[in-house]
Order: C-alpha cells, then structure tokens, then sequence
C-alpha cells in the first residue's frame, strides 16, 4: 500500500500543479472582472494594445537549477551554472487584448567557459508559448502596464565547444595526462516552459521555468529571468 | 526597476563557476556507438550488495538530461575478473571483483597501489569509438582499498566513477566532481555540472533526432514515478511567491493611481 501511495504521489502533486495553473488562468482577477462586465483593460502583453510588437532582451539562465552538487556532501545547489543568452520575442495578437502568441528566439552569444579555456559551451533556444494577459494597470482603465502567464514549449540546444588539448592530472597514483576535448557536440532537448512577465511602457520582465516534465523521463528544470525592451510596433 | 537590477546582479555573482572535464582517450573520443549500453555484472567475490549499488549508479548516469546515453543493466554474467584485462570477453561492459588485483588490473598493480586503489575502470575502442568496458574491483584480501572496507555509499560513488571512466571519462580537476580522482571525502552519490558536461559531450542527446522524444515507449516501471522524477516543488512554490509578491506591489501602485485623477 505505501508503494502504491509512494508511486500515485508524484503523478499526483504534477497534475495538481498543472491543473492549480490553468485554474489560477481562469479564477484571475481580470478574467472574473470580464465575465462580471468589466471593461477590458487597454494594456496588452507586447506594451501595444492589440497590435504585433517586437522586443529584444537580455536573459539570465539558472541552467540545470536543483540538479547538480558543488559540495562533498552531494547537496544539490539552488542555482545552476549561469548562460546569458540574448533574445528577440515577437508578439502576435491571437484573440482580443487578452491572448497572444509570442514566439521567442534566443542564443548565447557570449558562451560558458570552462576551467583553463578548456572548452566553453553556449545555449540556442526556441520557444513557442501562448499568453493569457491576467491583469495590471488598474481593471477598467487604460493604463501602460500589464500583468500576464505564459506557457508553451521549447527547444534548448546546448553546444559544447572544446579547445582541445592536454592537461595533467592526479589519477590517485600519480599524476597522469588526460585529454581535454576537441570539436563540437550538440545536445538538444525539448523542455515546457512556464513563465510570467509584466509589462510597463517599453519594457518587459520576464521570469520563467523551463524543465522536461512531461516530455521526458530525465527531469532538469531550468530558472531564466529576462529584461527586455520594444524594438518595434505595428498593426 | 532597481529591485530587479538587484536581483539580476546578486544572482550572476552568486552562480557558481564552471569547471572542466577531460576524456580518457583521444581528444576527439567519441563513447559507445552502441546504445543502449549492456552492463553485467559477476557477483563472485564482491560484497552483497553490489547488485544494488551497480544499478543505482547506473541510474546516475542515465540520469542527465542533456545526454543521450542509454545504459541497461543485463543481470549476472561468469565472466571474470582474471578474463577482463585483456578485452577478449564478448559483453560491452562488465563489471567483477578481482582477490588478485595485483595482476588482473590491465597496467598491474603493486603493493602500494593495492592500498590505494579500490577500483579501476577503463575502455578499449575501434577508431574513436569504444567498444568494450570493463570495471574491475579490488577485494584482495588484506588490501587496505579492499572493497570490503568501504560503506554502502562509497560503493556507489566508486562503481559510478569507474563507469564514467568506462564510458570515456578521465579526471576533473574540479573536486566536487564525481570524476575527481579522490572520492574519500564525497557523502553522497551525486553528479557535479562538469560531470554533466562530459557526459553530454560524449553523449548528446538528440530529442529531434536519434533519441525518442516523448518517454512513453520507455518508462521504466520498476521503481518510482512511472512519470518519471519531479520537478521540485519548492521551485514552483518560489516562483509563485515571488509573482504573487510582485503582483501585489504592482496593485499597491495601480491603487494609489486609481485615487488621482484620469
């Protein structure tokens, strides 16, 4: 019975997660408003009202958050190895003020670097989410802010480059030489992306979880914080 | 605007650093073209719960995200210790405990390294690739490094730095590593971002290409969550805390707003 209890739990907590979410989308103060005959609020997702924006940004990656140790006791670290990848989103209205596709892009331009200039690697994202805009601005008025969710899924490409060479190395019986690594190798993995920004003016904050659950068996997940700004506006 | 800056600056200069792997043959190795990789085992000799902590270390390694590396435990073979050094035996990767360590380690090993070495792990390959592995265990009697000696959890942090050494891995210089040369003080069975790092170089993972993309055709029904691990729940609890915070504040001001005139 505790097995069964044991192997029901996780499955459990997950769903009930995911489910507290989509919740948490349609019990929003904004939608409630708007079923209640509010004014919808003027403010959108991408700072226009209801029109295609684009906006650039600079991002801070938590990568492999709660999964690796530093220590010798084996305690997993809070925060992961860091990337700063740079990213252009584009907003697409999809339907009314309140929903818009946001396909993002987004590459690491300066990479990880390794011990020694061994090596570095850089990370290459697309991720393709819908946004349900919740709120901001004060309901009923027009105002330059807004609140919203987003979730969708991603592509993360991780690029190791090693510079090759050799370095040497205790092997517990003295010391020995050991081969760094030469070309490039490329891993790529699908993650689920959930995510909330604000938006006020031109700029927009953006603070994410990325992690495989459920489009793998092999659970990381990944913190990403984003400033971004509006490079361009249209209809 | 400053809150955010703040907390972006904290958090960059409180990321821990990267460090680096090395391989343990050419510097272009590629690890087991095969996939998945068959892991064997041959009891004799070894202590009781090898069996176990073999798989747990297993499960170590096919535990990166990044990676594509696929080991499968295959159960028990006969193959000894005393067969291994010389590659001739027909599985991938064997692992065996060996009471005369001294010549079953392929380089030998003398009195002062029966002290020293517990374990040795090692590959050959075809060209780049490797194409057998082979783990083998000392438990020679009166050797202080005899496997005996060692508690449960040293025994896996063993096993699965000498696996990491069969698929290709050499030393890290980083000493939170699982494959820094010196094990002695490590607690816990756990894998440093290097070791993530090597792993993945020498086994990406391709989810739009040679690996599966969803886990449906392969969940692993024999222990856990048929789902699979889970995110931690403190991350989500975080995040919503911190939106919650946010949010509210941003009301605050919304509210003050809504007093003046429009």
């Amino acid at each position: 019975m505790q097995t069964l209890l044991k192997a029901l739990w996780k499955p459990t907590l997950q769903i009930s997660i995911v489910i507290g979410f989509f919740l948490s989308l349609c019990l929003s103060p904004s939608a409630l408003a708007q079923r209640q005959g509010g004014r919808p609020p003027a403010a959108a997702m991408g700072g226009t009202v209801s029109g295609h924006s684009l906006m650039g940004g600079l991002s801070w990656v938590s990568y492999n958050t709660y999964s690796t140790t530093s220590s010798l006791t084996g305690k997993k670290d809070l925060l992961g190895v860091s990337y700063y990848p740079l990213s252009l989103r584009l907003f697409i209205p999809l339907k009314g003020p309140n929903w818009q596709l946001s396909p993002r892009f987004s590459y690491s331009i300066l990479p990880r670097q390794m011990l020694d200039g061994a090596g570095e690697s850089r990370l290459m994202g697309f991720t393709l989410p819908v946004n349900r805009r919740i709120g901001g601005g004060g309901f009923g008025r027009a105002a330059d802010s807004s609140w919203d969710w987003w979730t969708g899924p991603g592509l993360l490409q991780e690029r190791f480059k090693g510079s090759g060479g050799a370095v040497v190395l205790n092997d517990g019986a003295g010391m020995q030489v050991f081969h760094r690594p030469a070309g490039d190798r490329t891993a790529q993995m699908l993650l689920w992306h959930l995510g909330s920004g604000w938006t006020k003016g031109p700029w927009r904050i953006d603070m994410e979880l990325a992690f495989n659950w459920p489009l793998s068996e092999k659970q990381t997940q990944h913190l990403m914080l984003t400033a971004s700004y509006r490079l361009w506006s249209g209809p | 605007m400053k809150f955010f800056l703040t907390t972006f600056a904290l958090v960059i200069v409180l990321s821990p650093p990267a460090k680096s792997f090395t391989l343990g043959g050419s510097s272009l190795l590629k690890g087991f073209q095969q996939s998945p990789v068959e892991v064997y085992l041959n009891p004799d000799l070894c202590p009781a719960s090898i069996e176990s902590d073999l798989k747990k270390a297993i499960d170590l390694w096919q535990s990166v995200p990044s990676s594509g590396l696929q080991l499968q435990y295959q159960g028990l073979t006969a193959t000894a210790a005393s067969q291994l050094k010389d590659f001739s035996f027909p599985e991938a990767l064997v692992v065996a405990c060996s009471d005369d360590f001294g010549n079953d380690h392929p380089n030998g090993c003398d009195s002062t390294c029966l002290d020293f070495v517990t374990a040795v792990g090692g590959f050959i390959g075809s060209g780049l690739s490797i194409t057998k592995g082979l783990v083998i265990v000392n438990v020679n009697s009166g050797a202080q490094a005899n496997m005996h000696n060692l508690g449960s959890a040293q025994r896996q942090l063993l096993l699965a730095h000498e696996l990491g050494h069969t698929l290709g891995l050499g030393h890290s210089s980083e000493p939170s590593a699982l494959m820094y040369y010196n094990l002695g003080g490590k607690q816990r069975l756990a894998l440093h971002q290097d070791d993530m790092d090597g792993i993945s170089y020498l086994y990406p993972r391709d989810e739009f290409g040679s690996d599966p993309m969803l886990a449906c055709g392969r969940v692993d029904m024999s222990g856990g969550s048929p789902l699979g691990g889970t995110p931690p729940l403190w991350l989500f609890v975080l995040f919503l805390t911190l939106w919650i915070g946010l949010r509210l504040r941003f009301r605050a001001d919304s509210i003050q707003k809504l007093g003046e005139p429009l």
